[in-house]
């Protein structure tokens, strides 16, 4: 190992930002250049707590090289990187646990063939909250992108969500790097919302949400999602419908189809969400006071939310796998 | 108290003939809220009121700072106060069971010929309870005292215990030899939520589903609870099926205005309700804590 670790970026004298890097890297060799300098610095720092989450098969290799480290300090990406509203919640608790240690994360997200160009799409905002989420911290990331076997699509996210890059041990400023209030605004651009060709349609006329919640779950049960993926499908929904009956415009309704795989259900309104921002319902709220705490909850709660606040309407797609 | 099964508990709006029921209270107004009604729904019907006890009626629940005309209650054997010693001491001062056994059942006849359609009689027992051999001699009495009341028509009963001063242990087996449990009637129920205050932690109980429909409910009892006593609250959520996103924020409200250092608990929290919770997380929910386990005591 003759590689000495990445200069840092230019800080601001005295507190140190938020450090969010893309290691783009080709091959074991080219991985171990980089990253086992970069470990050992944050385990020679006292102020710093090491988290390595790599992809199994980099995973030993790069424990070989520290077996002193602690062993909870290695984390295979595959058991952390499940759904990117819940990782991103784990992160901060575990930022927030560390205080006043900052974390220093070799963090590799896990990128699934079989994803489709939306699930992928989902986890690459999820790079792109870490600027905003972590922007108050004094956080150090470094994420591995394998150049040998990721997509150009992938290579090109990674560029457009981290400020920094690294190769071949440089440090170089993102050239294509875009905030993530503007990269969320693109996902949401890319999206399409395919009418269902055959779907229930629940008219809410009420204020009591019980027959909803009845309805829904019994629909749950009949496409086969259970037990407590139902339970947290009609919370989220009913959380929805409570919000479109206070704060939107009648008629509200529910609609409910099958995808694949997968059940969704869409509450819809009449009414146009004027302060609806991209990053809405992303960032994890302090407590349940603050504002964007019920969608928040409502995307942990399900595995993915489309919010399409328009001309036409309001209509949040609520999707769970079956 | 709380993790007793449901069946065997009545609140006192729906006590009927031939209930011998115990109260097990841990605070005045827990035997307030059971006996003043039970006493008033009796005056207030064709019913006669047997009240076993040394105090003067304007002391008794549901009879102090009431508007009903006590002595002419009195005067017309509608409401009868039978000191113990006329109705269950013997001349020496000592309890006898086989005594009260024949009050019970002279009463009873004597409402019947009088022409009241039921008869509802009340005693506290702390006091038999907390003498010696008093327990004995009471579990000794329960059953002609259940032979007086549980297969009449028209007379029921509410033993009157103290928990904290007869001890728990002397309380369960106490509860064992009666068919009813008496609690307080609920503060809210529209058939989806049900809202009552519970005393032994105190708080309130909270059973079906809530939902914003239902929040200014909970939060007008919640209120009125946190106003009542000083320190922490508890929610038993035993048997709540259901609490919406809105509903936790509610809580986290609340919480926030409890006094420095009080904490909301939540006791029985089902899996279901706490997976929610553990989602969002507990440090997001300021001042509310997982309370007591589902099957475990109350803290």
């Amino acid at each position: 190992m003759t590689a000495s670790p990445p200069p840092a970026p230019p800080a601001a004298a005295g507190a140190r930002a938020l450090e969010h890097r893309a290691f783009l890297f080709d091959g074991m060799p080219d991985f171990l250049d980089t990253a086992v300098p970069f470990v050992r610095e944050g385990l020679e720092d006292p102020d710093r707590e090491v988290v390595v989450v790599v992809a199994q098969q980099r995973l030993e290799p790069l424990r070989e090289f520290f077996p002193e480290a602690p062993e909870g300090a290695f984390v295979a990406a595959e058991t952390f990187y499940e759904h990117p509203v819940r990782t991103l919640r784990s992160y901060l608790e575990l930022v927030k646990a560390k205080n006043p240690r900052s974390v220093h994360a070799l963090a590799e997200p896990v990128w699934r063939e079989e994803w489709t160009p939306r699930e992928t799409m989902e986890w690459a905002r999820y790079e792109s909250l870490i600027n905003e989420v972590f922007q108050g911290t004094r956080a150090s990331a470094l994420c591995p992108y394998d150049t040998s076997v990721l997509p150009e699509q992938i290579l090109e996210y990674a560029r457009r969500t981290h400020p920094w890059l690294v190769r071949d041990g440089v440090h170089v400023e993102s050239r294509r790097f875009t905030p993530p209030r503007e990269f969320s605004a693109d996902v949401d651009r890319a999206r399409e919302f395919p009418t269902p060709p055959e779907s229930e349609y629940l008219p809410v006329t009420g204020h009591d949400l019980h027959e909803l919640r009845q309805w829904v779950g019994e629909r749950a049960d009949r496409h086969g999602v259970s037990g407590r993926n139902a339970q947290n499908l009609v919370t989220a929904v009913n959380e929805v419908a409570a919000n479109a009956l206070r704060h939107g415009v009648p008629p509200v309704g529910v609609r409910l189809w099958t995808d694949g795989a997968d059940l969704v259900c869409e509450v819809g309104d009449n009414g146009y969400w004027r302060d609806f921002s991209p990053l809405t319902g992303f960032v994890p709220p302090q407590t349940a006071l603050d504002s964007g705490f019920g969608l928040w909850t409502v995307r942990l709660l399900v595995d993915l939310v489309d919010v399409r606040a328009g001309w036409d309407g309001t209509f949040v797609r609520m999707r769970v796998s079956r | 108290m709380e993790n007793i099964p449901w069946f065997d508990e009545r609140p006192v709006s729906e006590v009927r003939p031939g209930d011998h029921g115990l109260l097990g209270y841990v605070d005045a107004e827990e035997r307030d809220r059971v006996v003043g009604p039970f006493v008033r729904a009796g005056l207030a019907t064709e019913e006669k009121v047997v009240y076993i006890t040394d105090q003067p009626a304007e002391s008794l629940p549901g009879l102090e700072r009431c508007s009903l005309d006590l002595a002419r209650l009195k005067s017309s054997r509608q409401l009868r106060l039978l000191s113990r010693r006329e109705a269950c001491l013997s001349r020496a001062g000592a309890f006898e069971p086989a005594k009260l056994a024949d009050t019970l059942d002279r009463e009873r006849e004597s409402a019947f010929g009088e022409g009241y359609r039921a008869v509802r009689v009340t005693m506290d027992s702390t006091w038999l309870l907390t003498e010696p051999g008093g327990a004995e001699a009471m579990l000794s009495c329960e059953d002609r005292v259940d032979r007086a009341i549980s297969p009449s028509t028209m007379a029921m009963g509410v033993c009157q215990v103290d928990v904290r001063r007869c001890g728990t242990a002397q309380f369960g087996a106490l509860r064992d030899s009666h068919e009813v449990l008496m609690r307080v009637d609920a503060e809210f129920d529209d058939g989806i939520l049900t809202i009552r205050r519970i005393y032994g932690p105190f708080g309130l109980k909270l059973r079906g589903e809530l939902d914003a429909s239902r929040h200014s409910h909970v939060s007008e009892h919640l209120l009125r609870a946190m106003a009542s006593r000083r320190g922490d609250i508890h929610l038993d959520v035993a048997e709540l099926d259901f609490i919406d996103i809105g509903g936790l924020n509610l809580l986290a409200q609340h919480a926030a205005e409890l006094p420095r250092g009080g904490a909301l608990y939540l006791d029985h929290l089902r899996p279901d309700v706490e997976n929610v919770i553990t989602m969002v997380g507990w440090n997001r929910l300021p001042r509310l804590r997982p309370g007591a386990r589902t099957g475990g005591a109350a803290r």
